[in-house]
């Protein structure tokens, strides 16, 4: 039986990284006595697969992963379970079966939303004329450290909705796939505004072609078994809540 | 009363999961209700400490009891040191991030000399005055337990009194007593508290001895200050280990620590007689666990932690009388959770191999084995009790199996030792090697060299002996380093300055404290860890002192000398260690008491215990 969990990350466990994770749920899953199915070979290993890696210190209300069970169980039962084996900070919101055939969650995931905080909230006025203004740019170019030293790159096609909140919060719309990845300090940074206080991860996405966008419990629905590409031409949107 | 806030300086530092105190199994007892509260600090990085059985085991037999508690702190990365400095933020506890001067112990364990340092930089962190006699009322008992303890006269001066030998039943006794003369109101009573404490079998309570010096700079004497101190302090040995207490709830670390998986205390000590090793005269005597006791604690830890690791820990687990039952049974039982089991030490000889390949399905890693010494005379010197068949079975059956690198450790340096010996380290690895190319799938097996530095320690045969001196150290190095090349040959070595240093401060005495203190005053700190050590903050710090260093590393003791630790008991007699000095000059080796013949060590009736063995079959499916 084929299982997703979705859950959320906040409190201490935000300064956990991708590795640590791995570890966590792999731990968890075994404290919680699921009968877990393991891959062949010699040496075994649990098969679960995560979503897209969160950045060390930033919250989130959408993580993924999925995994297979032996025997199977029901979801409510595996939540539970699993639930109670797991560190403050981690929370279960879903846990829902997924047909043999669904495809993997970096198949699906393609973009990420994010909402931006600050301590000292900037004027909503000027916030929204700096995300009109980076949202005219034909390119914005960020410094990346990568393995080979710094490169530019472009970041604009990857930001693909800004959205000002009443309360001064930035929400973002970004690109999250194996092609490409934009961080949401990068366009804080770009948009010349001071470091946010918290960054919080609000949701994982399959952007489709049509501009929609679903998120993977959607699309666990027979209808969109085939993910979509999520690379049709941009349409994106200053909105501004009143 | 609440914690530190840490969260801003977290996010500006490496590795944050370090400081966190929300792992699974961490215990956050309720301060009021507890009102003894230690913390266990273990001076070096998190992934370190979180690696030490002895922590774990502390840690559960402290908080398994009720009206005390124990929380653990580590040595902040040197990212958070300079933040905590910067903000005037003091150490804390990784459980309710208190300062640690909230609590009435603060317990360090000495594993290693080169800790020293980072002991000082803690309390500093902390602000403790460094100096035990600088403490007062309100000021945390600061006690040390662990290896060091053989010999803690070079950092005597910080502490306020030492635990010797086993710590699961001391330590809680301790914390009992401290919280009656709580209750009774004369913890505050500094002197008192320490002259209860000194009264205490297995504590040692160094302020209350005075060290006298003979002219030439030896110790003529350490002789108690008041009456009511004893002359001798014995160390505590827990006889039964099924009845101890022993953790089934370890805490789990959410980073990768060094050892990050299960660790099955399998026996403790160790009777093979190795002429250098402390560990094997420390720890005895030899005491097994039952095998249903160890099957019960594994199958608890693995339902409790959820690692995906057992390994069966002690000295040299394949000596354990029911290694392989217990062994092939973990295995087999825990294969479908995917639950592995390893062996961390393995003996050299072809028993050992096999057990490692029926329980280990992961052959990929390198599989290392322990000759120390390059020639059979020198061996038999050092007592290894292992010959070059042993050497040639084990690593053949390591090849059969599937192995393909093979690591072995030898010493340079070691009394007794030719140039000759040196280059049996070379020839026996070449051996192995062309054995590897015939016997290894594949042909192309890679053996590691690791040379270690011999550093005489107190309470072996060879703790009259001098070290060699760095530059001789270092010419044997090269000497190994320009034959050990070639396909298939590694060669690896310790920095000679860093065994120069644990010399010193291994046999050294108290006058030592104030290199220690000059040497982290000029910056020295995580001296374990090769980046952080240097040598010059050390030569300016004896420099500073007017000490030695050569004094302590390179003398040869006389016979009859005083040591600093002489005060001390840990059960191996000073005659039993000159007699096997002795023997070693002659290349006499001395059997392994295990076999039923008593060496004479002193241990069983000085200490009025007895080797525990747990019977069983051996050898003999294999």
């Amino acid at each position: 039986m084929r299982f997703r969990i979705k859950y959320s990350k906040g409190g201490q466990a935000v300064f956990l990284g991708h590795l640590d994770m791995l570890r966590l749920w792999q731990r968890a899953m075994r404290r919680a006595g699921l009968p877990l199915a393991y891959s062949h070979g010699f040496n075994p290993h649990p098969l679960l697969a995560f979503g897209p890696a969160l950045a060390v210190g930033i919250e989130s209300r959408a993580e993924y992963l999925d995994g297979e069970l032996t025997t199977p169980l029901e979801p409510a039962v595996l939540k539970d379970r699993l639930q109670a084996q797991l560190p403050a900070g981690l929370e279960i919101r879903q846990v829902f079966t997924i047909p043999r055939q669904a495809p993997s969650l970096t198949a699906i995931i393609n973009a990420a939303a994010y909402r931006v905080t600050w301590e000292d909230p900037p004027d909503p006025k000027s916030l929204k004329e700096k995300a009109k203004d980076f949202l005219s740019r034909p390119a914005v170019e960020v410094n990346r450290r990568g393995k080979d030293g710094v490169k530019a790159r472009d970041i604009r096609p990857g930001v693909y909705q800004l959205v000002v909140t009443p309360e001064a919060a930035l929400e973002m719309l970004l690109e999250c796939s194996s092609r490409g990845n934009v961080r949401p300090e990068e366009v804080v940074r770009a948009m010349d505004l001071e470091d946010p206080l918290r960054v919080i991860r609000t949701g994982l996405f399959n952007r489709r072609d049509d501009n929609r966008i679903l998120a993977p419990e959607e699309l666990a629905d027979a209808r969109y078994m085939t993910p979509a590409r999520g690379d049709s031409a941009l349409h994106e949107k200053v909105e501004i809540g009143e | 009363m609440p914690g530190i806030d840490l969260e801003k300086l977290l996010t500006r530092v490496s590795k944050p999961a370090r400081y966190l105190g929300t792992e699974w199994n961490a215990v956050h007892k309720d301060w009021e209700e507890n009102p003894v509260r230690m913390a266990f600090i273990y001076p070096d990085l998190y992934e370190v400490g979180m690696s030490h059985l002895g922590l774990a085991i502390l840690y559960g037999a402290v908080n398994e009891r009720p009206g005390m508690l124990m929380e653990r702190a580590f040595a902040p990365g040197p990212d958070l040191e300079v933040l905590l400095r910067e903000n005037r933020i003091p150490l804390f506890s990784l459980e309710s991030r208190r300062p640690l001067t909230a609590f009435d112990v603060l317990g360090f364990t000495l594993q290693y000399e080169m800790s020293y340092t980072t002991i000082l930089n803690i309390l500093d962190l902390a602000g403790i005055p460094l100096l035990a006699g600088e403490r007062t009322a309100g000021h945390p008992l600061v006690i040390g337990g662990g290896p060091g303890v053989a010999n803690p006269e070079p950092v005597a001066p910080f502490f306020d009194a030492f635990l010797l030998g086993d710590g699961e039943e001391a330590l809680p006794e301790l914390l009992a007593v401290l919280g009656r003369l709580k209750k009774e109101g004369i913890i505050n009573d500094r002197h008192r508290v320490l002259k209860v404490l000194a009264g205490m079998p297995g504590f040692y309570v160094p302020s209350l001895y005075d060290v006298k010096y003979n002219n030439d700079g030896t110790v003529a004497a350490v002789v108690p200050r008041e009456e009511g101190v004893p002359g001798r302090v014995v160390k505590r040995v827990i006889q039964d280990l099924d009845a101890a207490f022993f953790p089934t709830r370890p805490v789990v670390p959410f980073l990768e620590v060094i050892h990050d998986r299960i660790m099955l205390e399998v026996m403790r000590g160790c009777t093979h007689g190795c002429r250098f090793c402390q560990a094997g005269a420390i720890y005895r005597p030899v005491r097994e666990r039952d095998l249903s006791i160890l099957l019960r604690q594994a199958e608890e830890l693995v339902r409790h932690t959820g690692h995906e690791e057992i390994s069966l820990t002690s000295l040299s687990t394949a000596d354990y009388s029911r290694v392989e039952e217990l062994a092939r049974f973990l295995a087999t039982a825990y294969a479908g959770q995917g639950v592995s089991v390893s062996l961390p030490s393995l003996r050299v000889d072809a028993f050992s191999v096999r057990l490692a390949e029926a329980v280990q399905q992961v052959r990929k890693s390198t599989l290392t084995f322990a000759p120390e010494a390059g020639s059979q005379r020198l061996r038999d010197v050092i007592n290894k009790g292992v010959d070059e068949e042993d050497i040639m079975a084990a690593t053949g059956e390591a090849f059969r199996a599937g192995w393909q690198a093979v690591k072995l450790y030898f010493m340079l340096g070691l009394p007794e030792e030719r140039e000759e010996d040196l280059l049996g380290i070379v020839e026996l690895a070449r051996r192995i090697l062309d054995q590897g190319r015939r016997l290894a799938p594949g042909g192309k097996p890679t053996i590691t060299v690791s040379v270690s530095s011999f550093v005489p320690k107190p309470w072996t045969a060879f703790q009259w002996e001098p070290q060699d001196r760095v530059e001789v150290i270092k010419e044997k190095q090269q000497l190994l380093r320009t034959r050990l090349k070639g396909p298939g040959l590694r060669f690896n070595w310790h920095e000679a300055e860093v065994s120069f240093i644990e010399a010193v401060l291994s046999r050294g005495d108290r006058r030592l404290s104030r290199a220690i203190v000059a040497a982290w005053r000029r910056g020295a700190r995580l001296e374990g860890w090769t980046e952080y050590f240097n040598y010059s903050l050390w030569e300016e710090a004896f420099r500073d002192t007017g000490l030695d260093p050569a004094f302590y590393a390179y003398r040869r003791r006389r016979d009859d000398e005083i040591f600093p630790w002489d005060h001390l008991d840990f059960g191996v007699t000073k005659e039993f260690l000159m007699r096997e000095r002795r023997r070693a000059r002659e290349g006499l080796v001395t059997v392994d008491c295990r076999s039923g013949r008593c060496t004479g060590c002193g241990v069983c009736p000085g200490l009025g215990v007895d080797l525990i063995l747990k019977g069983g079959s051996r050898d003999g499916a294999l």
